[in-house]
């Protein structure tokens, strides 16, 4: 299953790829991330997300490409998955992109799964994209409307 | 000869079988796979062996009652099984040890209901190898949807089982046979450690001898619920899922879902104790929702004499769909979609272990009311923040 989401953000594709290339701002983009722990291995986290009912436990390997403009990981365990943030440059600012393909085992309960879980996965995506078009841009995190007696 | 004395004379006694049978030439025991206990360490625990040892030889009341040797000649030099070879097989203090030293039920009618409960766990008996890590990890989607969209399931506290080494995961057992909250808690700790992590579950023997169910129930992690059993798990690093108040638990009447009710059992102390490993209780509510439990029925399997022949000491009456108002839960019923909330707790310590603390009864009772303490103010802490049964 691949979900894809992305967004402008009004900065230069070097000043977004700084911050996705801070790995503590890229943790707190991701909703649902119960624990993000560094492995003994270099860019290796153990990650821990809420997933429906229970816990997914799982290890990733990122890789940066300043280039590309691209930050990628792979799982090295738990669920198969790959992720990409992508930084293209646009007329006004840039746009990023943020990918992710994810697989589960099994048969057809597996795929009517994946697509029950692609909903979530995709507000999730579409939650920390705004995060980061936030982050970059240094716009205050938006507040809740004073409750009124 | 109490219940549980009973017990460890049988245990003892299908290990002694076993080793007895193959060490005299019998190559093959008839009752299937040897016990775990055996096969894990070649012999069985000390405290069982020396059970086996100090028993006193049995004294058979009527030599009558033995099948008569008769000597049948081999027919082209071939060896054949005969019936003076049964007889020797019969006569040998193996096959007494096997099947109990009262054997002659016509003279011990006592023996004939120890029977049955002997060849129930000689079936149930498995191997630690039939767990199928990719079996487990095909199916946590089919789980996950059927917590998720079915059960409303939620699971606290997964990180506070140990990431490393040997667990007992102690639970309040609920929701009759059908146990949702084992299986969303099995998930939970596949999805969370992975399916490579060893996870196994002490499962009733009548379960594990179903013809169908049973192998099912072994390829995910499901072993017989025996002593021995949990200490090899133990000591093969594996994390060790017990419900203590087992069949009286699960099916307790409706009025009692909140209730964490473990009947007094208090070998899974012991066996933390005597393993030294962590006690991780686990509190759930919502899974003895799924089905409306009128009565345990325990007074019903006693005049059945079903706890006697198959070790079943409670059977439900229960009301539900489709059968209406019916005793027993080994029929297919509808799961009602009650909303299952689990809870893991901390590791409990305990200020003593070792063998000599798993022996003080005194000590091993302080444990089993700190520990029951803890699953209840959990549950009720859990059942007091539901507004309505079922919908939660």
């Amino acid at each position: 299953m691949k979900v894809e989401r992305k967004i402008q953000v009004a900065a230069t594709p070097t000043e977004a790829f700084a911050k996705l290339s801070d790995v503590k701002v890229l943790a707190s983009l991701l909703t649902g991330l119960m624990d993000w722990t560094a492995t003994d291995e270099p860019n290796r986290f153990r990650t821990v997300f809420r997933a429906g009912p229970a816990p997914l436990g799982g290890e990733i390997q990122l890789e940066f490409w300043p280039e590309a403009g691209t930050v990628t990981w792979q799982s090295t365990k738990g669920v198969h998955q790959m992720g990409r943030w992508l930084v293209r440059p646009r007329d006004d600012g840039s746009e990023v992109v943020f990918r992710i393909f994810y697989h589960l085992d099994g048969g057809i309960a597996s795929r009517l799964a994946e697509w029950v879980f692609a909903r979530t996965v995709h507000r999730f995506m579409g939650i920390a994209l705004t995060r980061l078009a936030r982050s970059i841009e240094a716009q205050p995190p938006r507040r809740r409307r004073p409750v009124t007696a | 000869m109490t219940d549980s004395a009973r017990r460890r004379g049988h245990d003892a006694i299908r290990d002694a079988a076993w080793q007895g049978a193959t060490a005299s030439g019998v190559t093959s025991v008839p009752f299937g796979t040897p016990p775990l206990s055996s096969i894990a360490s070649g012999a069985a625990s000390d405290r069982r062996r020396q059970d086996a040892e100090s028993r006193t030889a049995p004294v058979r009341k009527s030599r009558a009652t033995m099948p008569k040797v008769v000597r049948t000649p081999a027919r082209n030099g071939h060896h054949q099984t005969t019936r003076s070879e049964l007889a020797r097989i019969a006569a040998s203090p193996e096959f007494e040890k096997l099947i109990g030293e009262d054997w002659d039920w016509r003279e011990n009618p006592s023996a004939a209901a120890r029977f049955g409960e002997r060849i129930l766990d000689l079936i149930a008996t498995g191997t630690f190898e039939g767990r199928d890590p990719d079996l487990i990890r095909e199916n946590l989607p089919l789980n996950w949807l059927l917590a998720t969209l079915y059960f409303r399931a939620k699971v606290d506290g997964i990180e506070n089982i140990p990431s490393q080494g040997p667990a007992l995961v102690v639970g309040n057992h609920s929701g009759g046979n059908y146990i949702p909250d084992s299986f969303i808690l099995g998930m939970a700790f596949a999805t969370y450690f992975g399916s490579e992590r060893p996870w196994y579950a002490l499962t009733h023997s009548a379960a594990m001898a179903l013809p169908l169910l049973g192998p099912i129930l072994k390829s995910f992690g499901s072993i017989p619920a025996t002593p021995q059993n949990a200490d090899e798990a133990l000591r093969r690093g594996a994390c060790v899922l017990v419900y203590p108040g087992g069949d009286i638990e699960t099916y307790r009447p409706w009025r009692e879902r909140n209730k964490v009710k473990f009947a007094g059992r208090m070998g899974f102390i012991r066996t933390a104790l005597k393993n030294r490993v962590p006690l991780v209780p686990v509190a759930n509510v919502g899974s003895h929702e799924t089905g409306i439990f009128l009565s345990d029925g325990q007074w019903l399997c006693k005049m059945l004499g079903l706890d006697k022949r198959f070790r079943i000491k409670a059977e439900p009456i229960q009301v539900g769909l489709p059968w209406g108002i019916w005793f027993t839960d080994f029929l297919p019923r509808v799961l009602l979609p009650a909303k299952i909330e689990i809870r893991v707790l901390e590791p409990m310590d305990f200020p003593r272990t070792g063998p000599e603390a798993a022996a003080d009864d005194e000590y091993v009772r302080e444990c089993y009311e700190k520990v029951t303490g803890a699953l209840q103010d959990a549950v009720t802490d859990m059942a007091s923040k539901r507004r309505w049964p079922i919908i939660g």
